[in-house]
């Protein structure tokens, strides 16, 4: 059956109370590292799942504005996945893209059975394990990090911190370094360590995500850091 | 006893203080303590065996430094290419006559119960070409159907009914604003080739469609066809 999709409302103002754009606003400024340094990204803040589940709502009402604090919201953990998972800037803008665009065409399915943002990285890791497929298949596994991530992270060291050039060099290699030992291991245990490791996420969330036991999510984690610990414990003395 | 006995202990020990050493780890990440009697085991085999002690080292100051990673931001203005994207998925929609749907598929359902689909093939045709005239489709009478461009993707369906094949493959093409145009016994489908990745993650969801790809991407194809061929 061919479903229209309904026309995005022109006259739908959205219930302050519940979503605080004022406050999504000057969160995303602060956009930080970790999910709970990320404004209401954390799936450990209590008061964002009902926040997130109401703007879904909304979504698949067709409101444009909800879509865009969703991907507001969530823009830096997203393509940080993908970059990770993929090790190409550009390939990672497209990917996330198409994450939110899923989500905007299915934000109807999400039953809240699950976080939001379990729900919305199980998207981002669907579609990444199929991108990476698909790239290998034209010959372009993913590899070394590629300058510009590196390049990226040293314009905002150079704007937040007062680095000296050895010291922004050094961060630049190590930032390779981790990527291109991110980007060796099997992109399933690739994409349960960057779950765990660097987007701080339990394994209880990683095993949403994946769909994969408890114990075997545990196993991957283990024989991942194994790998990356082998790999970067010059990097990390 | 043997050497393999005698050594056995020892690499149980050292497998043990490994699946230790995560949750060790990890416990003060909000996965739970060890329990007193792991925890004062795990310390006294390391404080026992340099290897294992060694290893648990390395493994803290990794988790340690790949959690203090700078984080990668998206790129600036990647919201506002979203939204747009999304706004144009919106306005490029086409207008759909739900009405006449269910005409099309009562008469496919009537004639698809006997009819196993086989193979579907994805094409890519040039920028600027017709809606439908685009890929010359032979076989209609009969057999595999004649596709005259070399598919860029093969999507194969071996036990799905056409029926079932046809209403998938609708709504795939529906979700991504595509075209489906009913010939004999093949459907054409034309969708953007910003759609093409997602068409094939909606194709291959469920496992029961294999996608593979069959030659590269020209940078200036835009538009993706789908010739689902029915025997």
């Amino acid at each position: 059956m061919l479903r229209a999709m309904p026309e995005p409302p022109t006259n739908a103002p959205m219930a302050r109370s519940a979503l605080t754009v004022a406050d999504e606003r000057s969160s995303e400024r602060a956009a930080g590292p970790r999910p709970a340094e990320r404004g209401g990204a954390s799936t450990r803040d209590p008061a964002t799942p009902m926040d997130e589940k109401v703007l879904l709502e909304r979504v698949a009402a067709g409101d444009q504005r909800a879509f865009q604090l969703l991907v507001e919201r969530y823009q830096h953990r997203v393509f940080a996945f993908c970059a990770r998972m993929v090790g190409d800037r550009a390939e990672a803008e497209d990917l996330a893209q198409d994450v939110f665009l899923t989500l905007y065409r299915n934000a109807g399915e999400f039953r809240g059975e699950s976080a939001f943002s379990t729900w919305l990285f199980r998207i981002a890791k669907n579609q990444t394990l199929n991108r990476i497929k698909y790239l290998e298949r034209r010959g372009r596994a993913a590899g070394r990090v590629p300058p510009e991530l590196a390049e990226d992270r040293l314009a905002r060291l150079t704007d937040e911190d007062a680095l000296d050039a050895d010291e922004r060099l050094a961060q630049s290699q190590r930032a390779e370094a981790v990527q291109a030992a991110i980007s060796e291991l099997a992109e399933d245990h690739r994409a349960v360590v960057v779950l765990r490791d660097m987007e701080d996420m339990s394994y209880e969330e990683i095993s949403d995500i994946t769909g994969l036991p408890l114990g075997t999510v545990k196993s991957r984690i283990h024989r991942a850091r194994s790998a990356l610990a082998k790999r970067l414990a010059r990097i990390f003395q | 006893m043997t050497a393999l006995d005698a050594l056995t202990p020892l690499f149980s020990a050292h497998a043990r203080a490994e699946r230790l050493m995560d949750a060790r780890l990890d416990a003060d990440r909000g996965e739970g303590p060890l329990s007193p009697e792991d925890e004062a085991w795990l310390e006294s085999h390391l404080a026992s065996c340099p290897r294992c002690r060694g290893a648990f080292e390395d493994r803290s100051r990794l988790v340690q430094g790949l959690l203090r990673e700078p984080p990668l931001m998206a790129p600036e203005g990647f919201a506002d290419r979203v939204l747009a994207r999304a706004q144009q998925e919106v306005t490029q929609r086409p207008a759909v006559a739900l009405h006449e749907e269910p005409r099309h598929w009562g008469q496919w359902l009537m004639a698809g119960a006997a009819v196993a689909a086989t193979v579907l093939f994805v094409a890519l045709a040039g920028p600027g070409r017709g809606p439908t005239g685009a890929v010359e489709v032979g076989g209609a009478g009969g057999g595999a159907p004649v596709v005259r461009e070399a598919a860029d993707f093969e999507v194969r369906a071996p036990s799905v009914g056409a029926a079932e094949v046809r209403a998938r493959v609708v709504r795939i093409a529906d979700a991504h604003s595509g075209t489906v145009t009913a010939h004999d016994r093949v459907l054409v489908v034309r969708i953007p080739r910003a759609e093409l990745v997602g068409v094939l993650q909606d194709l291959s969801r469920g496992g029961e469609l294999a996608v593979t790809r069959k030659s590269t991407l020209a940078p200036e194809q835009e538009t993706v066809v789908l010739e689902v061929a029915l025997e």
